[in-house]
C-alpha cells in the first residue's frame, strides 16, 4: 500500500469537497471591486511611490509614511527618518504625472497594497538577448500612513572601502 | 445533506492545514477563498510535499510561467519539479509557512521569509523575503510569477 499516494488522494478529495462546499453554496455578490478604503490605500501608495520613492521628494515623506515605519528591505534602515536620510542623498527630480515604468500589477486588499514589477536584464547565457523577471513590494497601511514595507531585495555585497 | 456533510468533512480535514491567516482578516469573498485554497494546493501539496500528480487537476495545461528558469506549461512545470521533489505523505503543517498571504480576486500572493549568509559577514545570516504569485481562474492555476532571475549558463557537458 502506497501511503503517500493514499494521503494525497485523501487530501485531493478533501480539497474537492471544500471547493464543492464553497462553490456549491449560493454565492453572495462578488466584491471583486476594491472597497473605498482599499482604493484610498492604493492611491496613497502610488502617490508616495511617484513623489518620494521615484522623484526623491523626501520632504513629502511625513505625508505618506508613519514615523515608526517598519522596513524589511535589508539594504534600507528601518524608520521614516532613516529612509529620508538615505533617499534624501539622491537628487530630487520633477514629479511625473505617471510613473515612466509602471507596475505590472497593483492592487489593494485589506490593509495591504501589492506592487509587482517587470524588469529586463541581459540573458547570462546569451548577452545579445534580454529576458524578463519580476520583483515585488508589499506595503501595510495603518491610519492613513504607510506603516510597513517588504520587498524581494537581498543584501547588496559590501561596498569597496573608500 | 450532502452539502452539509461535505462542509463538515472539508472543515475537519482542511481547516487545520490552512487556517494560518486569521490575524490578517482580509475578508475574502467565497471566490477568493476558493482561489486561495487552489494556490495552496500548488505551494503546499505539490511543491512542499512533492505531489505533482495534483497538477493535472489544479493547473491549466497552458500554465504561463514567468520564472525564467522553469519551462512553460503544466507539463513543463511537472517535468522540471519532479526532478527536484519526491512525493511524501502530506502533513497538515507547511514545511515553510508563508509569512503573508494576500488574495485579491484571481491573484494570490504568498510571501516567505528566507535566510541567506550576510555578504558583509558570511558567518552571520539575515532574513529577506521571497514572493510567489499565481492567477487562478475557473478552478485552475493559470499563471505564476516569482522573483527568480536567470542563473549563469551551466557549463556544457564535454
Amino acid at each position: 500500500m502506497n501511503f503517500s499516494k493514499c494521503t494525497a488522494r485523501r487530501r485531493a478529495l478533501a480539497t474537492v469537497l471544500a471547493l464543492v462546499a464553497l462553490g456549491g453554496a449560493p454565492l453572495p455578490a462578488q466584491s471583486k471591486q476594491p472597497t473605498a478604503q482599499e482604493q484610498a490605500n492604493l492611491k496613497l501608495v502610488m502617490d508616495w511611490w511617484r513623489e518620494v520613492v521615484f522623484a526623491h521628494h523626501v520632504d513629502l515623506a511625513p505625508k505618506y509614511m508613519a514615523e515608526d515605519y517598519v522596513q524589511h528591505d535589508p539594504n534600507v534602515p528601518t524608520g521614516r527618518a532613516a529612509f529620508v536620510e538615505m533617499f534624501g542623498k539622491r537628487p530630487a527630480q520633477a514629479i511625473p504625472d505617471t510613473l515612466p515604468h509602471p507596475p505590472l500589477k497593483a492592487f489593494a486588499k485589506g490593509d495591504y497594497v501589492v506592487l509587482v514589477w517587470e524588469h529586463e536584464d541581459k540573458d547570462p547565457s546569451d548577452p545579445s538577448k534580454t529576458y524578463a523577471f519580476n520583483t515585488f513590494d508589499v506595503m501595510r497601511v495603518q491610519n492613513g500612513k504607510i506603516q510597513e514595507h517588504w520587498d524581494s531585495s537581498q543584501k547588496n555585497p559590501p561596498q569597496a572601502a573608500k | 445533506m450532502k452539502f452539509l456533510l461535505s462542509l463538515i468533512v472539508a472543515a475537519a480535514i482542511l481547516a487545520p492545514a490552512y487556517r494560518l491567516l486569521e490575524a490578517q482578516d482580509l475578508k475574502l469573498t467565497p471566490e477568493e477563498q476558493k482561489n486561495q485554497q487552489i494556490a495552496f494546493v500548488e505551494f503546499h501539496d505539490m511543491l512542499q510535499y512533492g505531489h505533482l500528480e495534483l497538477a493535472e487537476q489544479y493547473m491549466a495545461p497552458g500554465y504561463i510561467q514567468h520564472n525564467p528558469n522553469v519551462p512553460q506549461g503544466r507539463d513543463g512545470f511537472v517535468q522540471y519539479m519532479s526532478r527536484l521533489r519526491k512525493p511524501e505523505p502530506i502533513q497538515t503543517e507547511w514545511k515553510t509557512k508563508p509569512s503573508l498571504v494576500i488574495t485579491s480576486g484571481d491573484l494570490v500572493l504568498l510571501m516567505f521569509d528566507r535566510m541567506a549568509p550576510d555578504p558583509a559577514d558570511p558567518s552571520k545570516k539575515y532574513t529577506y523575503n521571497g514572493f510567489d504569485m499565481v492567477r487562478v481562474d475557473g478552478g485552475l492555476i493559470q499563471e505564476h510569477w516569482d522573483t527568480a532571475k536567470k542563473g549563469p549558463a551551466l557549463p556544457r557537458r564535454p
